[in-house]
């Protein structure tokens, strides 16, 4: 089978070469600018869009705020009230009622004990000091007063003793009665009502 | 000479075209896509903030109508409320207030003093603390264990609020009373809000627990004990004196 032979001159083939080249150059520089052209068109596009947006937003915000402004004097009053209520709720939440607390000693006090002074020494503490007929009424004083299932208990304050120290006891010849001295702690929280 | 066409062709199509083109998309690039590529973001961070506050002043606005549209009741709660947390010191009124309910209350009051402090309440998330200023109030007075409990109940049940800080008594071997000492606080707190336009205000008078709130200080007794009513006391107090000393 006979070869073919090309008889083009190299110089020739290197020529045509360089003219692909050129023309494929031309063709990518005119798809490059195509595209060029169409990214910057929706980029322009889209920053106008969002100045717009922006600008619309301005106008509604200052239309707002015109409007806010002629309701001063509400809002003046509605932020005393609220600054006045922040404070009463706090006042609310942290106060404790000495009342129950001056009540449900009472209702756990035995009769044949007497309460001499009370002093609210530090926050859940009292101390305490009176007279029992004999040492038997001040344990029942004592075991009654952390007694949980306390049938005369108010609402919720079955555990508000927590604890009693028996600090000291005598015996008074004079009047045949005990004298004692104790420290109660109590659960603050329950009070706070 | 004939012109040659296919070399001015040649030419264009393959040097000035893509020199120009190139050019073009250079000066775009420069011009339009790089400086977009910056500008975006931010306009866009801009356009969110803006529609943040829009939302917000909105918000405002209709919490503001909402209170236009009860005034009355926000005029009630805040005249309730201002009893219960006075807006000045008030001390006079309040050692009044104090002294009525230990009478009414069936203790005999010894002595009444005051002076001015501040109480923390709470602490906040940034672990700052929150204080009220307070009227103390020193309490000497004789009683029965039940007056003594009935006085503090009625403290906790009336307005202006006061609260006990610290109590002690003891028996008086003679009268067979108990001394008792109370140490009272009561928060006042001076209000001069202003309006800041783009401030969310938070008022919600039908939330719960501003309603709660609301209910108990409508529950409390108000003393109104004014400057005009002590006066008016006094005097006839002076009066009725005198009338005693007189009389033979």
């Amino acid at each position: 089978m006979p070869e073919s032979i090309n008889l083009v001159p190299t110089h020739e083939k290197s020529q045509q070469q360089k003219e692909k080249l050129v023309k494929a150059g031309t063709i990518v520089s005119i798809i490059l600018l195509v595209l060029t052209i169409g990214i910057a068109g929706y980029y322009f596009y889209s920053i106008s869009r969002i100045k717009e947006t922006s600008k619309t937003l301005d106008s509604d915000i200052e239309a707002l705020r015109s409007d806010i402004k002629k309701l001063s004097d509400i809002e003046i009053s509605g932020r005393n009230l609220y600054t006045k209520f922040l404070t009463l709720k706090l006042v609310f939440e942290n106060r404790t009622s000495y009342s129950l607390l001056l009540d449900e000693l009472q209702k756990r006090v035995p009769a044949d004990v007497s309460i001499d002074s009370l002093t609210s020494a530090q926050p859940g503490e009292l101390s305490i000091s009176g007279n029992a007929s004999n040492y038997l009424s001040i344990a029942k004083f004592i075991n009654t007063l952390t007694d949980a299932k306390f049938s005369s208990a108010g609402k919720d304050l079955e555990k508000l003793f927590t604890d009693v120290k028996l600090n000291s006891v005598n015996l008074d010849l004079q009047t045949n009665s005990a004298k004692f001295f104790i420290v109660v702690s109590y659960n603050g929280k329950i009070l706070i009502k | 000479m004939k012109f040659n066409f296919n070399a001015v062709k040649q030419f264009f199509l393959n040097f000035l075209i893509p020199i120009i083109s190139l050019g073009i998309t250079g000066v775009l690039f420069v011009l339009v896509i790089y400086p977009s590529l910056i500008k975006l973001p931010v306009l866009n961070k801009e356009v969110q903030s803006k529609v943040k506050l829009k939302d917000q002043l909105d918000t405002k606005l209709k919490n503001l109508n909402s209170i236009l549209d009860f005034k009355s009741v926000v005029d009630e709660n805040s005249s309730l409320v201002s009893q219960a947390i006075s807006s000045a010191t008030n001390a006079p009124q309040l050692l009044t207030q104090i002294d009525t309910i230990a009478k009414d209350s069936g203790l005999t009051v010894l002595r009444l003093s005051y002076s001015f402090g501040e109480v923390a309440v709470a602490v906040d998330e940034k672990g700052a603390e929150k204080t009220n200023d307070v009227v103390i109030v020193n309490l000497g007075a004789q009683g029965t264990y039940l007056q003594v409990k009935n006085f503090a109940q009625n403290l906790e049940n009336s307005s202006r609020l006061i609260n006990i800080k610290d109590f002690r008594f003891s028996l008086d071997n003679e009268t067979k009373q108990l001394d008792v000492v109370f140490v009272l606080e009561s928060p006042y707190q001076f209000v001069n809000s202003t309006a800041v336009t783009d401030d969310p205000v938070n008022i919600d008078i039908t939330k719960d627990d501003f309603v709660t709130i609301i209910n108990k200080v409508k529950g409390l007794k108000y003393y109104n004990i004014s400057i005009e009513n002590i006066s008016q006391q006094a005097q006839k107090a002076a009066e009725v004196k005198e009338s005693t000393e007189s009389t033979p």
